[in-house]
């Protein structure tokens, strides 16, 4: 967190909402993936979003300022994800129609239908094979692929042990190689250009 | 090293090796050493590829981005100061309220009982119905007893029968406490 965020969390927790929306303005973006991608639904990822906003800024004075604030920020969205995931599982939610493609992916590449035609459809294998994980192991990929967290800093965030997290994420490596081969799209990954 | 499950203990060495190339931190010896065990296992070579293409495609996915007035939108949804301070009080004022109200219909209901209850036939009446409660306790416990003492004089085997009843509940709470609570925390 740099100096100018740490004023904004200052006057945020002073009450100042304007200064709680420039850390959104910040952070919108992480909270956002890691809810997608634990969701995999745009409406819902951007419901959590919110909701992991609000929370943050109704505990701002639980905060620890050694902690680092994205890891805080992560922390409260991918619990509030699990909470939304087994909440979805015992209302026996069907999740097995294919999801639309993320909007960003259409838009960026508008104008070669072939390349977002080939985005879109790594984006669903992507999500795809997320959502065969269980919850846990599904956060412990999401923080490690696309935040690039330490083993430490995903314990932290799951408030979990190193070795948990290590156990966790060896599981769903495999688990993820298990399925790609069985549902026969480890042969159009490996067709897929670097 | 990674706690493996028992059924991947025969190649533990190689997924360990797996993992830290995965992580980026194997080194080239280990490289090396993780090349002659996957030439080695053809299965393990199959699962490995599906492992780094799994990887590969986890890597290139972006982080994406939600609609331009996300922020707009949750900061018009973010609850003020005053607003919370009024809940607090609100929710203080009904707790002390949920305290204080039946504190007060027992004092109310205490103050309008008081000159019947004070009366000394009324007090006289209650000690008496209380002696004659204890009484009839007392005549049916020794009947009970009485009863149960007479059953096993003329059936001993009843006392048997309920010794080996007690010794059987002994030995499952062991066995139960052996296989099932101590595997739990085991697994914990």
């Amino acid at each position: 967190m740099n100096d100018e965020e740490q004023v904004w969390l200052e006057q945020a927790r002073r009450g100042d909402k304007s200064a709680f929306g420039r850390l959104i303005e910040a952070y919108q973006g992480p909270v956002y993936n890691l809810a997608y991608r634990m969701l995999g639904n745009r409406g819902e990822a951007e419901e959590a979003a919110q909701e992991a906003f609000i929370r943050a800024y109704t505990r701002l004075d639980t905060y620890d300022p050694a902690r680092k604030f994205s890891t805080w920020m992560l922390s409260i969205t991918s619990n509030y994800c699990v909470d939304l995931l087994r909440k979805r599982r015992a209302l026996l939610l069907s999740l097995d129609q294919p999801l639309p493609p993320h909007p960003a992916l259409m838009s960026d590449r508008a104008e070669n239908p072939e390349a977002q035609a080939a985005d879109s459809e790594r984006e669903a294998m992507v999500q795809a094979l997320l959502e065969t994980l269980p919850e846990d192991y599904r956060q412990t990929v999401v923080l490690r692929y696309w935040y690039d967290l330490s083993y430490e800093e995903i314990a932290e965030v799951m408030d979990t042990s190193v070795s948990a997290i290590k156990s966790r994420l060896f599981r769903a490596r495999r688990q993820l190689a298990e399925v790609s081969i069985e549902q026969g799209m480890f042969q159009s990954l490996q067709l897929e250009p670097e | 090293m990674i706690d493996m499950p028992e059924e991947y203990m025969d190649h533990e060495d190689v997924y360990a090796l797996m993992m830290e190339a995965l992580d980026g931190e194997l080194s080239d010896s280990g490289w090396a050493e993780l090349e002659s065990h996957l030439r080695a296992r053809p299965r393990l070579a199959h699962e490995w590829e599906a492992m780094r293409a799994v990887d590969a495609l986890f890597r290139n996915s972006p982080i994406l981005h939600p609609a331009i007035d996300l922020t707009r939108r949750t900061v018009a949804q973010l609850p003020s100061p005053r607003q919370r301070l009024y809940a607090g009080i609100i929710i203080y004022v009904m707790l002390l309220a949920s305290g204080l109200i039946p504190l007060g219909a027992i004092a109310w209901i205490a103050i309008q009982l008081l000159p019947v209850v004070a009366q000394p036939a009324f007090l006289r009446g209650l000690w008496q119905a209380g002696v004659e409660f204890l009484q009839l306790l007392q005549v049916m416990t020794t009947a009970l007893l009485g009863g149960a003492g007479e059953f096993v004089r003329q059936q001993p085997a009843v006392l048997a029968w309920f010794v080996v009843i007690v010794a059987v509940i002994i030995l499952w709470a062991a066995v139960y406490n052996r296989l099932v609570l101590q595997s739990r925390r085991v697994e914990s």
